[in-house]
């Protein structure tokens, strides 16, 4: 239904002149109850021994133990889920195996996320948030696509400080790169924080902070390093 | 045992509660993560990522609404994120989709695969805002708070969406395609 009444109206009578309209109309009708009653599906067997499996001993308790940490993480090579890192990266501290996890962790989603240092430049650090401005929409044909982060959005300027810097694979094979690139991590982390506190509630930052904080522990258990926490 | 003492044992790490709680929830979780998703084998994926990440972050769950809806919202969310992270689009003719559970009459089987099938064929972004709002519910505001758009923007979108629709379901002279494919596989 259209926002305005005058619309409303002057459309209702053009429906009752119009049968091709009325017509569609009744489609779009049927199609929307259709969607809205779109049956139930069922998840794929053996699920649940999956998402089992997957879980670390002691899960549930808190969610941020250090055999927490060690055993979740996307796996993700080439833009195709490999599944969870496994048990065995969880169960052991030998700092080879948590090596081998970071690097397959590192090598996935994140391949090319990198975190500029903070400085008196970071464009997030101090002031107000622009205004939120429509998002923009490429029309493509079959490929139209939302660019649905808007400009001046927390998750834009948190995506803005991803520039230069290592790849994840150079981070854990050059110990010197390994630590610029922690410490980019930690920069945005200090960020994503930052943004939270403006709007604690933001789903998206809050699981773009997860997930930075998850890839910087794994880094960081593989280095030594101390972990840090969600918070 | 009720839900709050599942999600009470759930939290201490017992697995039997997590399974329980699960059982209850999978069916509606899998199948938003599923619409939105597009395709099979993205949606396990995500979910199990959804799943994993609840019982990771029980101890957040304050119990101020429902288990179901807290977790609901919670894979919404996840599927969201992990599909703007992978921008991928649903391969046409995939993974072949598994049966829903009930055994409607021909013509239902058929109107419901169709819908099926025009939902994953929809791009991504038109599919989101789609099976937010027509399929979900979720109001346009909320639509732009999940998605980071602003509400006209989510407005626009879907009439986009449903016309895109209209058109992969609209009978033709030589018949839809989707309603081909659905007739072959019948």
């Amino acid at each position: 239904m259209l926002d305005d009444a005058e619309e409303n109206a002057a459309a209702a009578r053009h429906l009752e002149e119009c049968e091709e309209c009325r017509r569609e109309q009744a489609l779009l009708r049927r199609m929307r109850m259709a969607l809205s009653a779109m049956e139930e599906l069922s998840p794929p067997a053996g699920a649940w021994g999956r998402i089992e499996s997957a879980l670390p001993a002691g899960s549930g308790a808190g969610g941020e133990g250090r055999s927490d940490r060690r055993a979740t993480g996307s796996v993700n090579v080439g833009g195709k889920a490999r599944g969870r890192i496994p048990g065995w990266a969880a169960e052991t501290a030998t700092p080879l195996r948590l090596a081998a996890a970071a690097v397959l962790f590192l090598a996935g989603t994140w391949v090319g996320v990198i975190v500029t240092g903070s400085s008196s430049g970071d464009p997030v650090a101090g002031g107000d948030a622009p205004p939120r401005e429509p998002a923009a929409v490429t029309d493509t044909g079959d490929s139209e696509e939302l660019h649905d982060v808007p400009a001046g959005s927390h998750l834009a300027r948190l995506q803005a400080l991803r520039s230069g810097g290592p790849t994840p694979w150079e981070a854990v094979r050059h110990p010197e790169q390994a630590n610029e690139y922690l410490a980019r991590l930690d920069a945005l982390i200090r960020a994503s924080r930052e943004a939270l506190e403006e709007s604690p509630a933001d789903p998206v930052v809050n699981d773009f902070l997860f997930e930075v904080v998850e890839e910087r522990n794994a880094l960081g258990e593989a280095l030594h390093v101390a972990s840090v926490e969600y918070r | 045992m009720g839900e709050r003492e599942l999600v009470e044992r759930a939290r201490a790490g017992d697995r039997a509660a997590m399974g329980r709680l699960y059982e209850a929830h999978a069916g509606r979780v899998f199948t938003v993560v599923r619409r939105l998703a597009g395709e099979h084998a993205l949606a396990d994926d995500l979910c199990q990522e959804a799943w994993i990440r609840a019982f990771r972050k029980l101890h957040l769950f304050r119990g101020e609404s429902s288990f179901g809806t807290w977790m609901y919202r919670l894979a919404t969310n996840t599927a969201l994120n992990g599909l703007r992270r992978r921008n991928r689009r649903p391969e046409v003719g995939g993974v072949a989709e598994p049966e829903s559970r009930a055994t409607p009459p021909d013509e239902a089987v058929i109107n419901q695969r169709m819908l099926s099938k025009a939902l994953d064929r929809l791009p991504p972004g038109y599919r989101r805002v789609l099976v937010l709002h027509d399929v979900e519910g979720f109001t346009h505001r909320e639509i732009g708070e999940m998605l980071g758009v602003a509400e006209g923007t989510s407005k626009s979108q879907l009439h986009k969406a449903r016309a895109r629709m209209r058109e992969l379901l609209a009978p033709s002279p030589g018949r839809n395609e989707v309603e081909n494919e659905a007739k072959t596989e019948a």
